[in-house]
C-alpha cells in the first residue's frame, strides 16, 4: 500500500465523555425507594377497607401518623447531619404501619407520640434503616400500649361500631365462644383491632402483590403461619371445634404482622433456614401470649421478642465457599 | 430498566466473523504496548509479525505488528503502524517450534510471542480448561469448541509439554459436545452465570473447594496457545464478543472501529468495557486498542440503570442470599466503607470469587464488588497473604 492511501487521514472523531465506575455495569432494577413504594401500594386495599368500615377518623389516624413520620425523618435526618441516610418512603411506611395497628378513634396526640417514637427511637437511634434491631413501627406501638393500654384498646375505644373482637372473647370467654364468628365477618375486617391490620382481605391482597413481585420472600409468611397453626391446633384452649385455628389466621393483625411486620429488613434474619425458623418461632410465640399472656394481641410482642433473636437465628449459615472440608 | 438474564447458554450464535481491518477504513493499526519496553521510533520500519513492544516484565506478553509497514506515532498505550511496502530488506519473522519446548521454557517462549499463560506456575498439578461463556451476553463457546478444535487441541497439546501438570481436564457447559483428546477428564456445569467462575468450574472438575494445586484457563486463552502452537508465529489477532456477535479481531484495531462495524452508536454518557457487564473495565477513551487479551467488548447506554451511589447499607440481606461464596457482603462492604480492613480479613473476604452479583442485587446501589476488591487490595499492600484462588485469568 503506498503511502498516499493513507495520508488522507478520516476526521478526527468528536471526543465523547463515557461514564467509568467498577463494574457490574448492569443492576436488577430494584432500587430501595422502589421496594419502599411497592410495600406502600400492598397496604392501599387495606387502608381502603378501614375507612370503608371506620370512617374518616381512620383516614384522620394514617394521615397524621404518616404526616409525623414524615417530619421526624426529615428531623432526625437534619440533627445527624447524614442526608444520605434519609428514607421518605419508609418513613411514610413506618406511620402506616404504627396507624395500621392503633384504632381508628385513638386521640390525635397519641398518634403524634407514636409516629416519632417510631422514627426516632424504632430507627434513628440504631442508626437508620437496616440498623434497627426492632421493627420500628413495633417499637412506638409497644411505647404507647405500655404508657396508655386503655386508649391503645380497640375495644375500650370503638365504641362507635357494632363489630366483635375474635380476641377478646377468646380471652375472656374461652375458643369455643370466640369460634362462633363468622369467618366472613373476619374476612371484610367487621372486627374490633387495629384499623389496618383487621382488614383481612386488603392484606392479602397487598400480600399477594409483595410476594409476586418479589419484594418479600415466602419463607418467613410461611414459617409464621404454621407455627401460629401449629401451635393452635396444639395448645389446649387455643381453639374451638369449627374452624378452631383460623381463627387465630384471621382474628387480630395476624396475617398483618406476617406479610408485613416480620419482613422489615434489619430485625429479620437474612438466610432462608434461619428465616423458617423465626416465622415458625414467632408464630408459636403469638399464640402463646394469646393463650397463656396477659395481652388479646400477642402479634406485636411476639414479633419484638423475636426481633430481638434474629441474631441467633442469623448463626445459622454455612461456611464460606472454600473453608468447608470435602472430599478430594 | 432492564434486568438481564444470566444465562450462558446462546443458541443460534454464528462462526467466527472476521472484523474490518483499521486500514479498510484508511486508518492506522494501533498496536496496545501498555506496560510493555517500545524502542521503535517514529519512521521505524517494522515486518509483519515483528516485535513492537518487549515485555522484559513477567507480568506482560509481546506485542508484535499484524502487518509490514511504517511506525507513524508512538503513544503511552500503543504504537501506530501504517501499511506500506519496506525499503529495507527485513527478512520475515521465522515460526518458532514450540513442540520441541518443554516446561518453563515453553512458557517464556510463548509469552514471547503473545500469549500469557499467568501463573501456571510450579504449583498446578490439574489444569482445568473453562468452556463455559465467561459473562451473560458473551457467546464464543460453542463456536470455539465445534468449529475450532484445531486450535483447542493444539493448546492442549502444548499443556501436555509442560512437564510439572499431571491432569487435564475441562469442563463443559451442559450439553456441550467437544472433540478433547481421551485423557482429559471432562465435567459439566450448567451454563448460568456465576458457574463461568474459575472457583466454582474448579470446584467442578475436582469436587474440593478452592484446592491450592489447580490452575483454571478459560478456552480464550486456550485458543490463543492453540493459535501460536499451530502457527509458530506471534499471535496478531484475537476474539472479541460485542453485540451478540464473535469477531476475529486484528491487533491493532481499536474499540471505536469495532463498536462501529457492530453498529452501536457509542454516545455521551454511555459506558463501554472491555469485558463482560458483570466484570468488565470501562474504558474513558475507546480510540486506544483493543488488547489480545481481552475477550469482549460490551456496551451500556446512558441512563439504563440507576447509578451507583453513596447510600447506607439497609441489610436486606439481598446480597448475602445471592454470593456463590456463601460470605456476607454486606458486613464487608460497611466494614470496608470505613476502612475495618481487619475486619473483611475476618470476615473471608479473599474467598470472594468476584463475581459481582452482589452489586448487581443491591437496592442501596452500593458499589459492593469495588469494596470488595479494595480490601483485598489493602490486604495484599498490608502484607496479609491471601488464600490463593484458582489463577482467573478472565
Amino acid at each position: 500500500m503506498s503511502s498516499e492511501t493513507i495520508a488522507a487521514k478520516p476526521e478526527s472523531p468528536a471526543k465523547l465523555t463515557f461514564s467509568v465506575a467498577a463494574p457490574p455495569h448492569v443492576h436488577c432494577g430494584r432500587t430501595t425507594p422502589q421496594i419502599m413504594f411497592y410495600l406502600l401500594l400492598a397496604l392501599l386495599p387495606a387502608a381502603i377497607m378501614a375507612v370503608c368500615n371506620y370512617g374518616l377518623p381512620a383516614l384522620r389516624v394514617m394521615a397524621l401518623s404518616v404526616a409525623v413520620a414524615l417530619l421526624a425523618e426529615w428531623a432526625c435526618v437534619a440533627l445527624i447531619k447524614r442526608d444520605n441516610m434519609r428514607s421518605y418512603p419508609h418513613a411514610a411506611l413506618m406511620g402506616m404501619y404504627l396507624a395500621f395497628l392503633l384504632p381508628a378513634a385513638a386521640p390525635w396526640w397519641l398518634v403524634i407520640i407514636g409516629a416519632a417514637a417510631t422514627i426516632t427511637l424504632g430507627k434513628y437511634v440504631f442508626g437508620g434503616l437496616g440498623n434497627n434491631p426492632l421493627c420500628p413501627p413495633l417499637v412506638g406501638w409497644a411505647i404507647l400500649m405500655v404508657s396508655w393500654p386503655l386508649l391503645m384498646s380497640p375495644n375500650a375505644m370503638q365504641v362507635a361500631q357494632n363489630f366483635a373482637d375474635p380476641l377478646i372473647r377468646l380471652k375472656y370467654f374461652g375458643a369455643e365462644y370466640a369460634a362462633r364468628l363468622p369467618l366472613a365477618d373476619l374476612f371484610m375486617g367487621r372486627q374490633i383491632g387495629g384499623l389496618g391490620a383487621t382488614q383481612i382481605l386488603g392484606v392479602l391482597i397487598g400480600a399477594a402483590f409483595v410476594l409476586g413481585s418479589r419484594v418479600i420472600t415466602w419463607t418467613i409468611p410461611l414459617g409464621y403461619i404454621v407455627g401460629v397453626l401449629v401451635a393452635a391446633m396444639l395448645l389446649p384452649g387455643a381453639a374451638g371445634e369449627g374452624h378452631g385455628p383460623l381463627l387465630h389466621l384471621l382474628g387480630g393483625s395476624t396475617l398483618f404482622g406476617a406479610f408485613f411486620l416480620s419482613v422489615e429488613v434489619g430485625c429479620s434474619p437474612i438466610r432462608t433456614g434461619p428465616r423458617l425458623v423465626y416465622g415458625f418461632c414467632t408464630g408459636v410465640l403469638v399464640i402463646l401470649i394469646r393463650v397463656l399472656g396477659i395481652y388479646p394481641d400477642g402479634v406485636p410482642f411476639a414479633l419484638l421478642l423475636a426481633n430481638l433473636i434474629t441474631p441467633f437465628f442469623d448463626l445459622i449459615r454455612p461456611k464460606p465457599f472454600g473453608l468447608r472440608k470435602t472430599g478430594a | 430498566m432492564k434486568k438481564i438474564s444470566f444465562s450462558l447458554a446462546c443458541p443460534g450464535v454464528e462462526s467466527l466473523v472476521p472484523a474490518p481491518l483499521p486500514s479498510e477504513s484508511g486508518e492506522e493499526f494501533r498496536i496496545p504496548v501498555a506496560g510493555l519496553e517500545v524502542s521503535l521510533k517514529k519512521k521505524a520500519e517494522v515486518v509483519e509479525n515483528g516485535l513492537v513492544g518487549a515485555c522484559p516484565d513477567k507480568r506482560f506478553e509481546c506485542a508484535h505488528s499484524p502487518v509490514t509497514g511504517v511506525v507513524t506515532d508512538v503513544q503511552p498505550g500503543y504504537v501506530a503502524i501504517a501499511p506500506q511496502a519496506l525499503e529495507s530488506d527485513i527478512p520475515p519473522v521465522q515460526p518458532m517450534d514450540l513442540g520441541a519446548l518443554s516446561g518453563q521454557e515453553l512458557i517464556d517462549a510463548v509469552k514471547q510471542l503473545g500469549v500469557s499463560l499467568h501463573d501456571i506456575g510450579g504449583r498446578a498439578d490439574i489444569v482445568v480448561i473453562n468452556a463455559l461463556n465467561p459473562e451473560p451476553g458473551i457467546c464464543f463457546s460453542r463456536t470455539l469448541l465445534e468449529e475450532h478444535a484445531a486450535e483447542i487441541n493444539a493448546g492442549i497439546f502444548l499443556l501436555k509439554r509442560i512437564n510439572w501438570i499431571k491432569q487435564i481436564s475441562a469442563v463443559l457447559p451442559e450439553g456441550a459436545k467437544a472433540d478433547f483428546p481421551e485423557d482429559v477428564r471432562l465435567a459439566y456445569l450448567k451454563p448460568v452465570y456465576p458457574n463461568s467462575r474459575p472457583a466454582l468450574v474448579a470446584f467442578a472438575a475436582t469436587r474440593r473447594e478452592l484446592p491450592a494445586n489447580v490452575a483454571v484457563i478459560s478456552i480464550h486463552t486456550l485458543w490463543r496457545l492453540g493459535r501460536v502452537a499451530l502457527t509458530g508465529l506471534p499471535l496478531t489477532e484475537t476474539i472479541i464478543s460485542c453485540a451478540g456477535k464473535n469477531w476475529l479481531v486484528k491487533a491493532g484495531t481499536t474499540m471505536r472501529q469495532l463498536l462501529r462495524h457492530a453498529g452501536i452508536e457509542a454516545a455521551n454518557g454511555d459506558r463501554v468495557a472491555l469485558g463482560g457487564l458483570m466484570r468488565g473495565t470501562a474504558v474513558p477513551d475507546i480510540d486506544q486498542p483493543i488488547p489480545l487479551y481481552a475477550y469482549a467488548l460490551s456496551h451500556v447506554p446512558a441512563g439504563s440503570f440507576a447509578p451507583v451511589a453513596e447510600h447506607p447499607c439497609i441489610n436486606c440481606g439481598a446480597c448475602v442470599r445471592h454470593c456463590p461464596s456463601r460470605l456476607m457482603p454486606n458486613f464487608l462492604g460497611r466494614n470496608a466503607e470505613f476502612s475495618r480492613f481487619e475486619a473483611t480479613r475476618d470476615l473471608h473476604v479473599n474467598l470472594c470469587m468476584d463475581c459481582g452479583l452482589c452489586s448487581y442485587f443491591c437496592p442501596a446501589r452500593r458499589p459492593m464488588l469495588q469494596y470488595m476488591r479494595l480490601s483485598k487490595k489493602e490486604l495484599a499492600a498490608a502484607g496479609k497473604d491471601m488464600i490463593n484462588l484458582p489463577m482467573a485469568d478472565q
